[in-house]
């Protein structure tokens, strides 16, 4: 107490650097920087050689008011993470990319305080999670690339509604082009479908952005018409009879063929990907 | 000592910046600020879309960044005096008006929001303070003032680096001839040892001021190539693919994911600039769009923001980044409401429209407005001043601190107020 004390003026009167409390030397000469803010003190790991020992892990945890800690990308293992369980002022934890998994979770359980948990790319899965169930001041949970599933997600908001978990996004789904090979002939097709009355057209919603190439195979110029939005269609072009033309596009959006007098011949809608849109009589 | 200043004003103050710089002038009525009630020579050839917050919308080519409007405070009711593109990006980029006969690199301009956060910043060795990429903003030739340290002096000057893959904005994009810029971004496979690199960057100087500055640089240099943070944050080849995929094959979007990834690895402040680095006159994919305003802005501007910036909302929202990195729009003023002759919209810095993100300010919400046909500001007018007294709030500085140059003359650092966005 009496070092907190001593440390408190020290931070407060910003004599830090020239003389400071043995523990804050030592936590600097492990990599961790020491900083105050609003509120109590900042110490983070994650910008260093994120070499960080289990005594230097319990000198910070012997620091007085500590509300934000890093370890973000740090060499800790799952039973360094003891040394935080009495750390009760904390308010932020960053564990990201780091080796922990379940069971390092139960040394959070007593923090009542913390507001941020940075699980992102941990071994941490459901039944870790279960652990934190009761931490009530828990308002936002990192979780990608962890093994936490929508269902353990599901669990903890019943326990605790007003958390917000992030999950991020699932990579598969993002389609990585291939440099060698050209991006020329679209794997996609789409559905001409054949219609001469406007309304059948449906209103275009959002989505990924694409490309669409018309290819015009009929023996007549036609126009492409997009549906907004708001339902309402717009002229964006003519191509000629045996002309393509590739359009920048969005999924979902759709587009309608006219002749020239405006009847309409049919559209099309966009899928998730590049596509041919291939307009025939 | 910088540190303790730095957080006394917010608590949880935000720990890193990102600055998205629209260069020419972002049409308010083609972004975050459409008008679908006014005449179709205002409202343009757009229609809107709802996003994800009810009673915002988005111009309909935003529509993924329309899904992170929960994440964004717009504020629609700007305005600066400022109708030239020098003057008027000097206005917005530093919050000061711009003095008379204002030139590049002058020592009495204004620091950049870049330069004057990273100054309060205290980063690891070998990490600059701030950092510009991909490009310089020119006009016709000529250097901008106004994205430089000014006079806190050139140690502050964030340093530009070019973005290492990505498709290029078309039109016209130059570098200095400083060569330092260039020599960050040498490749690292022909630097062997650091008294090589020390050799490379051993050249003849012209006067001891430049010397200080390329002397501090070359040591940045050195640390930076020869394997620190920084070095392997630049090296987008490290990306996930899919990341990287993410962002779009284009600088704008790699240029998102390096601005992620540098402050990330420590630096302070990454100021991007999203578009061509020349105006030339309008020509080009920048946003000075006086010619072809829909077509440009439809094909080519907005696709590669509107992919880019959702990108990098969605990566910093995963990796729990968001909170604390601030991210901060700018662009020099909107666009004229009435569409001229060659479908285009001229300059108008009568009232136009930028955003927040991140760092503390509260999402979802849009301060201020513009009137009916977006010609000026109707509740709550707010000048590039507040604007940034709002950012250097956001990052934890006091805005009516005061600091001194090289000759110990006191600046104000910022002459707005705070806008109530937290």
């Amino acid at each position: 107490m009496k070092f907190g004390m001593a440390l408190m003026l020290l931070l407060t009167s910003g004599l830090f650097a020239a003389e400071e409390p043995e523990n804050l030397a030592v936590i600097r000469q492990a990599g961790g920087r020491v900083r105050t803010v609003a509120g109590g003190i900042e110490v983070s790991f994650h910008l260093g050689d994120r070499q960080v020992s289990a005594d230097a892990l319990s000198l910070v945890a012997d620091l007085p008011n500590v509300v934000t800690l890093n370890l973000k990308r740090t060499n800790i293992n799952n039973n360094d993470l003891r040394h935080i369980s009495q750390m009760h002022s904390l308010k932020k934890l960053h564990l990201e990319l780091t080796k922990i998994d379940d069971r390092a979770i139960r040394y959070l359980s007593g923090l009542k305080k913390l507001q941020y948990l940075n699980l992102f790319g941990t071994s941490v899965s459901d039944v870790g999670l279960k652990e934190l169930h009761s931490n009530r001041g828990l308002t936002h949970l990192y979780v990608w690339q962890s093994k936490i599933t929508s269902e353990g997600i599901r669990e903890i908001q019943l326990h605790l509604p007003e958390l917000k978990v992030v999950a991020g996004v699932d990579l598969d789904t993002i389609q990585v082009p291939d440099p060698n090979v050209p991006e020329k002939k679209p794997t996609s097709m789409l559905k001409f479908v054949a219609s001469s009355n406007l309304s059948d057209a449906p209103q275009s919603r959002g989505g990924e952005n694409i490309e669409v190439i018309f290819a015009n195979k009929t023996e007549k110029t036609v126009k492409i018409v997009w549906i907004g939005y708001d339902g309402k269609p717009k002229v964006y072009g003519q191509i000629a009879a045996g002309a393509s033309r590739t359009q920048n596009s969005y999924e979902n959006n759709t587009w309608l063929i006219t002749t020239l007098d405006d009847k309409p011949l049919g559209y099309f809608v966009c899928g998730p990907v590049r596509a041919l849109a291939v307009i025939s009589d | 000592m910088l540190a303790l200043q730095a957080s006394d004003a917010r608590p949880m103050a935000a720990k890193r910046c990102i600055v998205i710089y629209c260069w020419g002038g972002i049409s308010h009525y083609e972004s975050w600020d459409p008008k679908p009630d006014s005449l179709s020579e205002i409202r343009g050839e757009f229609s809107t879309i709802e996003t994800n917050v009810p009673g915002i919308r988005f111009s309909e080519h935003l529509p993924k960044m329309a899904r992170h409007a929960n994440k964004m405070a717009i504020v629609r009711s700007l305005f600066h005096k400022q109708g030239g593109h020098q003057q008027g990006m000097y206005h917005s980029i530093t919050g000061h008006a711009p003095p008379p006969g204002v030139k590049a690199l002058k020592r009495t301009n204004s620091p950049s929001l870049a330069a004057l956060v990273g100054r309060f910043q205290d980063p690891n060795s070998g990490t600059p303070n701030a950092i510009r990429v991909p490009y310089n903003m020119y006009d016709n030739g000529t250097l901008m003032a106004g994205e430089y340290g000014g006079w806190l002096g050139s140690e502050y000057d964030p340093i530009l680096m070019k973005t290492p893959s990505g498709k290029a904005f078309r039109g016209v994009s130059r570098y200095t001839s400083r060569e330092l810029d260039l020599q960050l971004n040498l490749d690292r496979d022909r630097i062997i040892n650091r008294q090589q690199l020390q050799e490379l960057l051993e050249r003849k100087v012209g006067d001891s001021t430049e010397y200080d500055r390329l002397d501090r640089f070359r040591q940045m240099a050195a640390d930076m190539l020869l394997g620190s943070d920084v070095r392997e944050a630049y090296d987008l080849e490290n990306e996930d693919p899919r990341i990287r995929a993410m962002y779009g094959d284009h600088i704008g979007g790699q240029s998102m994911l390096l601005a992620r990834r540098l402050t990330e690895a420590g630096v302070p402040v990454v100021q991007v600039c999203a578009g061509a680095g020349d105006l030339a006159g309008g020509s080009g994919e920048n946003w000075d769009t006086h010619r072809d305003n829909f077509k440009k802005l439809k094909n080519q501007l907005l696709p590669v923001f509107d992919r880019s910036v959702s990108a990098l909302f969605t990566d910093l929202e995963m990796r729990g980044l968001l909170e604390e990195t601030l991210v901060v729009f700018l662009t020099d003023f909107g666009r004229t409401p009435k569409i001229n002759n060659n479908a285009g919209r001229d300059h108008y810095p009568a009232v136009y429209s930028m955003a927040l993100a991140g760092g503390g300010i509260k999402g979802g919400q849009v301060y201020g407005s513009s009137d009916a046909n977006g010609t000026k500001p109707k509740d709550n007018p707010c000048t590039p001043g507040d604007f940034h007294a709002t950012a250097l709030t956001a990052m934890g500085i006091n805005p009516s601190v005061e600091l001194t140059d090289q000759f110990d003359r006191p600046f104000q650092i910022c002459n707005g107020s705070p806008l109530p966005l937290f």
